[in-house]
């Protein structure tokens, strides 16, 4: 399934479609939740609510 | 190769870039808040002290005062009471046995605190506190004309 089909059924609730992005983004929202070389359990559940924010907020312009 | 590594797709990059800033905002949200909360909490906690410090102070305080006035009640005063300040001799009045014994160590008879440390059996820190403690005090009832 390609990326934008994903992003179009998360857009429109698709529990699947936004799990399967949110598996996708793990890594960059894993990396980003390091502080001071220790993984932020706190900061790593907000970046969480970031990406399930930003997939309803992320305007597709074709 | 999984399917989530780079497709190409010109949306996902966008998407990318688009979370990222949120991402990245947020952590540097996050992160100036903590360090906020962090400081608040030792600002709290030196509050904490001085307010405990003070209370206690009072405390003895009043537990002084309330034991020379009973000494007074009984008839017996202090022996240091033919000075003339009144306000000097009220704040002397109201310093406990050891505390008068070491400002008269100290401030009449010159000795360091070293001396006074071997002589009263007492530590050199305990004696500086115990001697700033009681200059304080005498400083408190003097009041105002500092």
């Amino acid at each position: 399934m390609s990326f934008d089909r994903l992003l179009l059924q998360a857009k429109e609730g698709d529990a699947d479609a936004v799990l399967e992005i949110v598996e996708m983004y793990k890594p960059l929202l894993v990396k980003n939740a390091i502080v001071n070389g220790r993984f932020d359990e706190d900061l790593y559940q907000e970046l969480i609510s970031v990406l399930l924010e930003c997939i309803q907020r992320f305007q597709i312009i074709e | 190769m999984n399917k989530h590594t780079y497709t190409g797709s010109k949306l996902q990059n966008h998407f990318t870039a688009y979370l990222l800033q949120f991402v990245r905002g947020k952590r540097r949200d996050y992160l100036e808040k903590k360090i906020r909360m962090a400081d608040a909490e030792e600002l709290l906690e030196d509050i904490g002290q001085m307010e405990a410090r003070v209370v206690i102070e009072e405390l003895l305080e009043n537990q002084k005062r309330e034991e020379l006035l009973l000494l007074e009640a009984q008839g017996k005063y202090p022996e240091w009471n033919k000075m003339s300040d009144e306000k000097l001799m009220k704040a002397l009045h109201m310093l406990r046995e050891d505390e008068r014994k070491l400002i008269y160590q100290h401030v009449f008879e010159e000795r360091t605190f070293e001396e006074m440390s071997s002589l009263n059996g007492l530590s050199e820190e305990r004696c500086k506190g115990v001697y700033y403690y009681a200059i304080r005090k005498i400083r408190k009832v003097m009041g105002g004309e500092k």
